[in-house]
């Protein structure tokens, strides 16, 4: 009983099918669907309002109206899975990649990612950065073996869009402008510092490294690649490596 | 066991004010934050954890889900107890309403029908959240916008029953039983004659916005703005009948600048200081 009311209380809700509620709500001098309408609105409204706290660049670029329509249509597809509403929102940049009416705006999704990215790395804890001292290489062949632990905030994007120039240009106190779309893409390191999130554009060399280690950590398979030193050298110097391992011999 | 609680006014902790505060513990008597913003790892996290050292705490769920038909989302639960150990904070409460279903997470306190079978099953989740949080959960009072034509039992019975087979206490919210006895046309008086005065641990008091529908209106609990008077009013009516306790004042939406929200706090230790204290009213 309790749970088939429950159920169609969120398909309600949600919009997800049209139920009918009015037989099991009094009316009391004021329509159920009235009633109903209170629940309906403050679930719409509330999560649309977490969207756009953790995807203002997002919502600048579309406009208040368009980002509402946006928003409740993923809302619908996409709610909450977790009462934590700084987790809600990880699913929003692909529905922008799938929204037909928001496909005038190709960069939008990586937009989307790159707040996501920040949102994320903003939750996250920091800790203690390893020195480069304890880096230095007295054993190659040991050094090479072993794994590097990145800071738990650490997010990578690659965008054929110059996102950060996006970003940037439509930050409150700028007016948008001065974006060149032609000028290409980038590749982005985000990670938490002290009480910000941050990002600052490396090389793709560097982002191969990144990506490398965030796959499976081992060192000798990030060295291989190009750019390895200066890549290595941006992570201590922003003390985002914060562990290093020998793996065990097979 | 009111005994050794604060009995004073304290403010809800918003994000707005966490610098400010951390810097200096501001004139309320405790902070009131809401779990579900602290159960990541982030700079708010650090913060609260100085704020913490200075001012008392009270912790609010909102995503407990006490009422939910499956159960209990068990990660949930133990997202929560983590904040309870972490803060330690003097009460831990949640609401007698559910958010999720299959899984999803709505995002309002809905309401229940108030029936033998959501009794039962409401003392079930308060137990097992009992048991595995280690402490008390003081359970508050919706806001109400309709009721179900299944609800046999009245809402003060039903939280009585739940004081009775749970030992849980009470958090009587009067902003949300004045919008709740407009909206459904109940009487709060009586409300607050009929629930257990030695449950009740702590009030809370809010701002509510004034809607307009089908030429009625509704009130809705938005936290959005300075508590009315006849809430004050009913504050003094609850104090009156059940005694002093912590008084929390919520302020959601609109957060003004903090001295605003000490100022309501000054307001809500002044009900309690001219408050004759316990008097029973049959």
């Amino acid at each position: 009983m309790l749970l088939e009311l429950q159920q169609d209380f969120r398909r309600h809700l949600l919009r997800e099918q049209a139920v009918s509620l009015s037989n099991a709500v009094l009316a009391d001098g004021l329509s159920a669907q009235a009633r109903l309408q209170v629940y309906r609105n403050h679930v719409t409204l509330s999560l649309r309002e977490a969207l756009r706290t953790t995807f203002p660049v997002t919502q600048r670029l579309v406009g208040e109206e368009f980002f509402a329509g946006m928003a409740r249509q993923f809302i619908a597809a996409h709610p909450p899975l977790s009462p934590c509403l700084s987790e809600f929102g990880g699913a929003f940049p692909d529905f922008i990649a799938a929204f037909p009416p928001a496909a005038m705006l190709p960069y939008l999704p990586d937009v989307a990612r790159l707040e996501w990215a920040l949102n994320e790395a903003w939750h996250s804890g920091i800790e203690p950065a390893l020195e480069a001292a304890s880096l230095a290489v007295t054993d190659p062949e040991a050094a090479a073996a072993s794994t590097l632990e990145l800071q738990p905030s650490l997010r990578l994007l690659t965008s054929a869009w110059p996102v950060e120039m996006i970003w940037r240009a439509n930050q409150s106190g700028q007016d948008g402008s001065g974006i060149d779309l032609a000028a290409g893409g980038c590749d982005l390191l985000i990670w938490r510092e002290g009480d910000d999130a941050v990002f600052r554009s490396v090389a793709p060399e560097a982002a191969a490294m990144v990506r490398g280690l965030q796959a499976d950590g081992v060192l000798h398979s990030a060295f291989a690649l190009a750019g390895a030193a200066e890549a290595l050298g941006l992570l201590l110097a922003n003390g985002l490596i914060v562990g290093r391992r020998a793996v065990a011999p097979a | 066991m009111a005994g050794d609680l604060p009995s004073r006014a304290g403010i809800g902790l918003r994000t707005a004010h966490l610098r400010q505060i951390a810097a200096a513990p501001p004139s309320a008597g405790f902070l009131e934050i809401h779990a579900e913003n602290y159960m990541g790892d982030s700079p708010a996290v650090a913060l609260l954890e100085r704020i913490r050292r200075d001012n008392e705490l009270s912790v609010h769920g909102v995503g407990l889900s006490l009422g939910s038909a499956e159960g209990l989302d068990q990660r949930h639960l133990r997202r929560l107890k983590a904040v309870a150990d972490r803060f330690q904070p003097f009460l831990l409460s949640e609401h007698l309403s559910w958010s999720i279903v299959g899984g999803t997470y709505l995002n309002d306190l809905l309401p229940l029908p108030y029936t033998e079978e959501a009794l039962a099953l409401v003392a079930r989740n308060i137990t097992q959240a009992q048991e595995t949080l280690g402490r008390r959960l003081l359970i508050e009072n919706p806001s109400r916008y309709l009721r179900f034509a299944a609800s046999v039992i009245p809402e003060e019975e039903f939280l009585t029953e739940l004081v009775r087979r749970t030992g849980c206490g009470l958090l009587c919210d009067l902003n949300n039983l004045f919008v709740s006895c407009h909206n459904t046309a109940g009487d709060p008086l009586r409300w607050l004659d009929d629930i257990p005065a030695e449950a009740v641990d702590e009030f809370h008091v809010a701002g509510h916005a004034v809607n307009e529908a089908d030429g009625r209106t509704m009130l809705i609990d938005d936290h959005g703005s300075h508590v009315h008077a006849a809430v004050w009013r009913l504050l003094a009516e609850a104090v009156a009948r059940i005694g002093r306790r912590p008084v929390l004042v919520e302020w959601d939406t609109d957060v003004p600048e903090l001295a605003v929200l000490l100022a309501e706090a000054a307001q809500a230790d002044a009900v309690l200081a001219r408050s004759q204290g316990h008097r029973h009213v049959a």
